[in-house]
């Protein structure tokens, strides 16, 4: 697990020099990455249901990022893309590829709906947080009106 | 009619205040500057609308594509402005997207003026790294997304040699400006290609998909993906479309290389031995 943390947060790291963070961003950035990808592995070992591990970790991603965004008033981007890196289906998008050439087209297709899922519950973690983040902000800003009438 | 007659004096009064056409260029140039940058279409849209809207004019449309952005003034009284800018390459700088984001913010609070503002982004102090630190991160990357993809050191010893590939592609597409399609494509075959080598020559119980799927990952198209499903759930079906095809295009491109790789190892090794 240690070695995982250690892994993750350094590649987000240099995953983030590479998509051009501001330097006093970087360690942020990676601490998503690295807080979703140990929250991934996890669960992944608790529970044996991949999809939930990565809405949930992602989900987690999310919030994360969307508190070092207020914090740092800075887009919230920023740490989100950095962040979910680790989480994107390589390992999928090679196996699609390795059963093609094997000629195993079943099996192939299988993975393809597999990192389709995958992608798919990545997106629907992120925009599930935004439209949570959007309702909160909404609604202090109705309760503020409110308070002033 | 006569509303208007009326009007026209204390409003022609504050139309001089608002130069609407460096207006609209201001605005272009920060979609430019974000859209290049790699942000989502939405919030690209977002920032153009709120400087425009600034000017209190009664029409401010802004429409961006991936490829595109459009935006057109209208108002009785000035001459209708309309412009055009067309995005070409891109280069994923999520510091110029936060730098663009944090001025637009502080004009459309009145913090700064209409002419600091263009002054501001067109001398925008890009992000930027120097080249070799960029290099090094992409082999250190690649290691690093072998480790916690489960490989041993062997692995990603070789993942960070693999890392070297992309970094020389990326280095010789920077002199050539060729489309990124080809360039993909031959480093993903050139990694397949050594991976491949060096279990068959050298180290029989190599893992090669931690390794290969480590290699690729900083060059997966996460941010396209990402940004492409975001803008597909905010209505922008268009640009949704665009980007997800763009992430097939990278995706395509690595898995092309992988397997022609592969394909051309397995070949090689069969007829020698």
């Amino acid at each position: 697990m240690l070695l995982h943390a250690v892994g993750s947060f350094f590649a987000v790291i240099t995953l983030s020099v590479i998509f051009f963070v501001p330097r006093r961003f970087l360690i942020h950035a990676s601490i998503a990455g690295m807080l979703g990808w140990v929250t991934y592995i996890g669960l992944m070992e608790q529970i044996d249901n991949e999809m939930l591990a990565m809405f949930t970790a992602t989900f987690f991603v999310a919030v994360i990022s969307h508190i070092f965004a207020r914090f740092c008033k800075s887009p919230v981007t920023m740490f989100l893309i950095p962040g979910i890196l680790p989480l994107v289906p390589g390992v999928g998008m090679y196996r699609i590829v390795y059963y093609i050439l094997l000629e195993d087209t079943r099996t192939a297709g299988y993975y393809f709906f597999y990192v389709l899922q995958m992608a798919g519950m990545i997106a629907i973690a992120i925009f599930v947080t935004d439209t949570l983040v959007k309702v909160l902000l909404r609604s202090r800003y109705l309760c503020r009106q409110k308070h002033s009438k | 009619m006569n509303d208007n007659k009326k009007k026209q004096p204390d409003c022609a009064s504050d139309c001089a205040f608002v130069d609407y056409k460096l207006l609209a260029d201001t605005a272009a140039l920060a979609g430019e500057i974000m859209l290049v940058a790699g942000a989502e279409t939405y919030r690209v849209e977002d920032t153009i609308h709120r400087i425009l809207k600034t000017s209190g004019f009664q029409r401010c449309d802004a429409f961006v594509i991936p490829t595109g952005i459009m935006i057109t003034l209208e108002d009785w009284r000035i001459d209708t402005v309309s412009l055009n800018r067309r995005i070409g390459e891109k280069q994923t700088n999520l510091g110029n997207i936060a730098q663009v984001n944090d001025i637009s913010r502080r004009y459309c609070s009145g913090e700064l003026t209409l002419k600091e503002t263009f002054h501001k982004l067109k001398h925008l102090s890009p992000t930027v790294y120097p080249n070799w630190l960029i290099y090094l991160c992409m082999i250190i990357t690649a290691a690093c997304f072998a480790l916690t993809l489960g490989a041993g050191p062997v692995e990603c010893v070789i993942a960070g040699f693999n890392g070297i590939y992309f970094a020389l592609s990326r280095m010789i597409n920077r002199k050539l400006h060729l489309n990124s399609f080809v360039f993909n494509m031959f480093a993903s075959f050139l990694m397949a290609f050594t991976s491949m080598s060096v279990k068959t020559l050298w180290y029989p119980n190599l893992l090669l998909e931690p390794l290969i799927a480590g290699s690729i990952m900083a060059l997966l198209p996460g941010v396209a993906m990402t940004n492409g499903i975001r803008d597909t759930l905010e209505g922008d079906y268009v640009s949704g479309a665009a980007r997800m095809i763009e992430a097939f295009v990278i995706a395509a491109s690595l898995a092309l290389g992988i397997g022609t790789g592969m394909a051309f190892c397995q070949m090689l090794f069969t007829t020698i031995f």
